[in-house]
């Protein structure tokens, strides 16, 4: 096991306009699980495959434990990659699979039996080691792929959206797999997803990723309680931060008010003006009579979930969403006064960086 | 990167062997042909003194004393350039105090027949009166046919070539745009070089056959001028001649010129044996089989520019080895294929145009150059327009097949067993020994027994003479081809149809649309890349058709049916004329290039879009 | 479709299956009549009494045994060649990246340009050059690459998902090894295809073999059996025989392998 440091890792593609990533510097812990999250196309998958060496890293460095393997194959990197399509040789047997990489590295064959069988074990796997995969459901697969993983023992674990071809409830299954499998092993684990509710529920850390660079890097809970800029506040949560445009003015009792849309939301932020962004989770806005709290809104959208409703608000041409407990009787159209909670406030400067 | 210096050096390294190299095969190539002016030049003056001397008074030796005056004079012949001794026996007689000549090689010079050159000396034996007895030797030592290591222009294109060779090398690692700047003028220079090193080749090839010429022509003027009146003949000035032809000639110029003598470049020189008689000493040009020296020199003068190539690159790479890595690995994996194509496809298309413009048989030993004569006599063949027209006629079974072809696609695409069936029957022909069909066709061709004369015999048609008719056996071909080529083609309709969308039909058959309308407004029009495709390749194989003509009828009756590939198989291996059979190969090709570049069109196409 | 349609369709169907047919059917009938009863008038499709001997007495008029192994040994040979240089070239094409691979691709591909015969002179000039006239050398060497192959496999091997690859190459398989035990199992259909057609190409072949092969012991059957209609020019029943003999060998290949052999012209024509 070992720890993976990126620094400045910039990958450009031939050809491309843009780099796929910009100066990504990151340290993976010894034994950590780690998600890599980011919209599609941000560049998870590439600073994935340069890790394990699949593409070649245009700038910067990669350490794994305490070798520098920016320069190296592949093979030398001794990292496992789980890919989304599983990747599975369709030739080979489950049990040709999982042995695969130990037989391209001579191990003896003794060795390889027991390993194999001790992976197929924990996998639960025995049943199935004489099939091929075309004869296998996608989960099955799925844990082929990861027994392949697990079966070389290597310096650092690679997950990329190994799961996004499954069903929900074999997806949270194999989640909670995945993480057995890493306090089992107490292997570093680098897992790249684009689905929040993963990276929350399975990340001891979340590196956040955006257009090849990297926004945030912290607990789930930090990176949603204090989201670094505008993007990750808005990409993380479901639904994401409300993010209200608006102007700062001092007001002479203190303090200032913002003033986005038909709301004028007073602010514990001492004399400010000029442009500001103003964010607010949708747990904390609720909805009362008009003209009782900030300003007035009208109802765009009426989302029962059974447990909370989601109302999308229109307020003077800014879009808010309340999640509110319970189902409610709401209609559309109607107008309704907005209230926010002033303690879960979050501000970021016209460029879209947190202030304070 | 630690490495570039390293391959900097390998680079400089490369230039310097680069130069050496060229310069030490020029002057290779220049000392062999200077090499040969001498022997050839030895053996003429040995000829020459075998002719004028007069033998000593028993046997049929010379005079020595006839012989030392003979020799002496040679070097007061205005125009005579080498340095020339004679041996009688092994002692030399011009110089005596010279040491004589070993009697080993003295033997070794009566086992063979030409001259011999070593250490900067041809030694050409020198027989007596009956040509039977070696009795000494006539040793010639060549002046001024070579240039120097750095003679004419070399030495100005070396400093290029160094010059260019240090900034290319100063380059590396710099600024790509410089880089590419650098090694192009680099290139240019090797290029340079080499055309300088291969004109001083092509120099000495020349001086070679001018000086020999030359020389032979003083001799036999010489000979003339002291043989008295009426010698000497053709047959004596024979010997002097060598391998180059005397014939009565007229005067003109005296000195050497080249002239073409029946389609052959030659070089030439006007012998003037008297006041009325001229003769006409006519050799193979030295410098026509100079070429391939060029084409090595250019390769030699190009290691140092390719070696700073592969440094750049190496070192633009060294950053990348992963990279790297998979360029050797990838190379590693073209090497068989790659070899292949270069020895067997990319050298004999290179090696087609070379033969074309030479006389090349496989029985004669002298490959002249010929210019475009080949062509000329192409062009001027009629049997040669008789097999073009014939060709072209015989690609009309293309589009024919086609609609043939297209139509049985259109009825068989269905899933059922019965035209699956005759699918397989109809693709039979194509699947089964191009020979037997041919066999099988001509015997059903037969005037009297076979099947189809019966046939028609049966509709009140006279028996036809298929394949012995001018008028029906092209025609009786096509029908083979037609027959054979229909299932192919149906194959290939069927896997364009198939395609097709269903929905694009269906939608159509919604609107209302006839099985015409819709065959002629969607089926074709998608259908057309396949269509195109079968056309296109139909044309390129039918052009070269060639076993149903060499079974069935031979190119006969006449030359009805004689085609382009038979007239180059009978070329080849019934004439061999292997250059003008070259010349036929490339006329088919500018004639097909049409077509092929269509082809490749296509398939570039489907490169581009997958 | 009208009924009387229909009718049109299965007449024309049949008329063109027998066309396609009958001439086989002849060879047969030729081969097994006796070497006058050919020469009867009207011709007999079903002789009088099956000649047998007619086969056992054409096949060793010229020694086809030999020939027979000939073919066998320089399809067989090309093949197996073609099979290994198209394989590697196309692997190095679809999946390794290095400078001027798109370059060399179009270089390759322009050798299809050249139509065979243009090629046939200075190739035999080669060859003779390198002294391999008459000798199997000569027969195979110019052969074993195909380019249509290679371009038929590389588009087959970009079908082949990349990870897999990936996955290879993390599990610490070289090139080759990912060549060898994944992408060349995995093509097994693309070569099977490539197989058959070269096959039959060079069964089928003779121009090459015409001017290649001097000595008897070197020909192949088509060849032979050209060589044997110059021998036995009016005997029909004799040329039959043979015609039938090297033809078996194509036509059950081809009801074996009739999937690859259509395969084979559909990818040269379609895909
Ligand atoms: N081989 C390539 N050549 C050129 N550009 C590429 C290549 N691979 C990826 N890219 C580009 O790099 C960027 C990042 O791609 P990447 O696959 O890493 O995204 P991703 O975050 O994994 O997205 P997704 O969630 O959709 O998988 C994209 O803009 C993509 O177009
Ligand atoms: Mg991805």
């Amino acid at each position: 096991m070992a720890s993976v440091i990126l620094r400045n890792l910039t990958k450009s593609f031939d050809g491309a306009a843009r780099p796929a990533l910009r100066e990504l510097s990151l340290e993976v812990r010894d034994g950590e699980f780690l998600v890599l999250l980011g919209p599609s196309g941000c560049g998870k998958t590439t600073a994935l495959r340069c890790i394990a060496g699949l593409d070649e890293a245009t700038e910067g460095e990669i350490h794994i434990g305490e070798r520098d393997v920016t320069r190296l194959p592949p093979a030398a990197r001794d990292v496992a990659m789980v890919f989304q399509n599983y990747a599975l040789y369709p030739h080979l047997t489950v049990r040709e699979n999982i042995a695969f990489a130990l037989e391209v590295r001579r191990v003896p064959r003794k060795e390889i039996l027991r390993r194999v069988s001790e992976a197929a074990q924990r996998l639960g796997l025995a049943e199935l080691l004489e099939r091929r995969p075309a004869q296998l459901s996608g989960g099955q697969r799925q844990r082929v792929a990861l027994g392949r993983a697990i079966v070389r023992a290597p310096q650092a674990f690679l997950f990329d959206e190994p799961l996004s071809n499954l069903e929900a409830p074999l997806r949270s299954e194999l989640r909670s797999e995945i993480l057995k499998l890493h306090r089992a092993l107490g292997a570093t684990m680098i897992y790249v997803t684009h689905d929040q509710v993963e990276a929350m529920t399975m990340g001891q850390r979340i590196a956040l990723l955006y257009e090849g660079r990297l926004r945030q890097l912290g607990t789930p809970a930090e990176v949603y309680a204090r989201p670094a800029d505008v993007f990750v506040a808005r990409f993380v949560g479901s639904p994401g931060m409300n993010v209200l445009h608006g102007r700062g003015r001092a007001v002479e009792e203190g303090g200032s008010v913002v003033e986005c849309g038909s709301l004028t939301v007073p602010v514990p932020l001492e004399h400010y003006e000029g442009e500001i962004e103003l964010g607010v989770r949708p747990e904390h806005v609720t909805l009362g009579a008009t003209e009782k709290g900030v300003g007035n809104a009208e109802i765009l959208i009426v989302e029962p979930h059974g447990a909370e409703t989601l109302v999308h608000l229109d307020a003077g041409g800014q879009t808010l969403v309340a999640r509110l407990p319970g189902l409610l009787e709401l209609r559309v159209g109607d107008r309704v006064g907005v209230k926010l909670d002033k303690r879960h406030f979050h501000f970021f400067d016209a460029s879209g960086a947190r202030l304070a | 990167m630690r490495t570039v210096p390293r391959w900097r050096a390998a680079a400089l390294l490369a230039a310097a062997a680069s130069a050496l190299l060229a310069l030490a095969v020029a002057r290779w190539a220049a000392v062999r042909y200077e090499a040969a002016f001498a022997r050839r030049s030895a053996a003429t003056t040995a000829a020459y003194l075998a002719l004028v001397t007069p033998p000593a008074p028993l046997g049929a030796d010379y005079s020595l004393q006839q012989l030392f005056i003979q020799t002496r004079s040679l070097d007061a012949l205005p125009g005579w350039t080498p340095s020339v001794e004679v041996y009688h026996g092994t002692a030399p007689l011009l110089q005596p105090g010279a040491p004589p000549l070993s009697r080993l090689v003295l033997d070794r010079l009566r086992g063979q027949s030409g001259a011999s050159w070593g250490r900067g000396v041809a030694l050409a034996p020198l027989f007596d009166r009956d040509r039977w007895e070696v009795v000494g030797a006539v040793a010639i030592r060549p002046a001024g046919i070579a240039p120097g290591w750095l003679g004419g222009w070399t030495l100005p294109a070396l400093a290029l070539f160094a010059a260019a060779a240090l900034g290319a090398l100063r380059a590396v690692g710099g600024e790509w745009e410089r880089v590419r700047r650098a090694l192009r003028a680099y290139g240019a220079a090797g290029v340079l070089f080499g055309a300088a090193a291969y004109a001083n080749v092509q120099q000495a090839a020349r001086a070679s056959t001018d000086q020999w010429l030359a020389d032979a022509r003083l001799l036999m003027q010489e000979s003339s001028a002291r043989l008295p009146q009426g010698r000497p003949t053709l047959a004596d000035l024979a010997p002097l001649a060598g391998g180059a032809q005397v014939a009565p000639g007229d005067s003109a110029t005296t000195r050497p010129t080249r002239q073409s003598v029946g389609g052959v470049p030659s070089a030439v020189v006007e012998v003037r044996l008297s006041s009325r008689r001229w003769v006409e000493l006519r050799t193979a040009p030295a410098e026509a089989g100079a070429p391939p020296w060029l084409a090595l020199l250019l390769a030699l003068a190009l290691i140092g520019p390719l070696a700073a190539w592969v440094a750049v690159w190496v070192e633009r790479e060294a950053a990348r080895p992963q990279r790297l890595r998979e360029t050797a690995a990838a190379w590693w994996f073209l090497a068989p294929a790659t070899l292949h194509l270069a020895v067997f496809s990319f050298a004999p298309i290179l090696l087609a145009v070379y033969a074309s413009v030479h006389r090349w048989s496989l029985v004669e030993p002298e490959r002249p150059f010929v210019g475009l004569a080949n062509f000329a006599q192409l062009v001027r063949d009629p049997v040669v327009w008789i097999s073009l027209r014939n060709t072209a006629l015989y690609t009309l079974t293309v589009p024919v097949t086609m609609v043939v072809a297209l139509g049985a696609a259109l009825a068989l695409g269905r899933r059922s067993w019965a035209a699956r069936l005759v699918r397989t029957a109809v693709f039979l022909p194509f699947a089964s020994s191009v020979v037997a069909v041919a066999l099988v066709w001509q015997w059903m061709y037969h005037t009297d027994f076979g099947a189809i004369n019966w046939m028609l015999s049966l509709a009140g048609v006279g028996p036809v003479d298929w394949l012995g008719n001018p008028n029906t056996a092209l025609i009786a071909l096509m029908i083979v081809s037609l027959w054979v080529q229909a299932g192919y083609q149906m194959t290939v309709f069927l896997a364009g149809l198939q395609a097709i969308p269903r929905d694009y039909l269906d939608a159509a058959r919604v609107d209302g649309a006839g099985a015409w309308r819709r065959f002629r407004t969607i089926t074709l029009p998608l259908l057309k890349p396949v269509t195109l495709f079968v056309f296109v390749t139909g044309i390129i194989s039918s052009f070269q058709v060639f076993t149903y003509v060499y079974v069935l009828t031979g190119g006969g009756p006449g030359h009805a049916t004689d085609v382009v590939a038979h007239q180059l198989y009978q070329a080849a291996w019934t004439f061999l004329q292997f250059g003008s059979a070259s010349a036929l190969s490339l006329l088919l090709f500018v004639v097909l290039f049409g077509a092929t570049w269509a082809q490749l069109r296509l398939l570039e196409r489907r490169v581009t879009y997958d | 479709m009208t009924k009387a349609g229909e009718r049109l369709a299965i007449g024309l169907a049949l008329l063109a299956t027998l066309a396609m047919v009958l001439p086989f059917l002849y060879m047969l009938a030729t081969a097994l009549t006796g070497e006058w009863e050919a020469f009867r008038y009207p011709p007999a499709l079903i002789p009088a009494r099956a000649h047998l001997e007619n086969f056992p007495a054409a096949l060793t008029a010229l020694p086809f045994d030999r020939f027979f192994l000939n073919s066998a040994i320089l399809a067989t040979c090309v093949v197996v060649g073609q099979l290994f240089t198209s394989a590697t070239a196309a692997y190095a094409f679809a999946r390794l990246r290095f400078p001027g691979r798109d370059r060399l691709f179009l270089c390759f591909l322009s050798v299809l340009l050249v139509p065979a015969l243009v090629l046939l002179v200075p190739r035999f000039l080669i060859v003779n050059a390198l002294g391999w006239v008459d000798s199997y050398a000569g027969l195979i060497s110019t052969e074993l690459v195909s380019v249509w192959g290679i371009f038929l496999l590389r588009q087959f091997f970009r079908t082949i998902p990349r990870e897999l690859e990936d996955a290879a190459r993390l599990d610490g398989a070289g090139e080759w090894t990912i060549f060898r035990r994944v992408v060349l199992p995995l093509s097994k259909p693309a070569l099977a295809t490539l197989a058959v057609v070269a096959f039959v190409d060079q069964w089928k072949s003779f121009l090459w073999p015409l001017v290649i092969a001097r000595s008897t012991e070197m020909q192949v059957v088509e060849v032979g059996l050209a060589n044997l209609h110059g021998l036995y020019y009016a005997n029909w029943p004799y040329q039959m025989a043979a015609a039938v003999t090297a033809t078996v060998p194509l036509l059950l290949l081809y009801l074996v392998a009739q999937r690859y052999f259509v395969r084979g012209i559909e990818m040269t024509g379609v895909t």
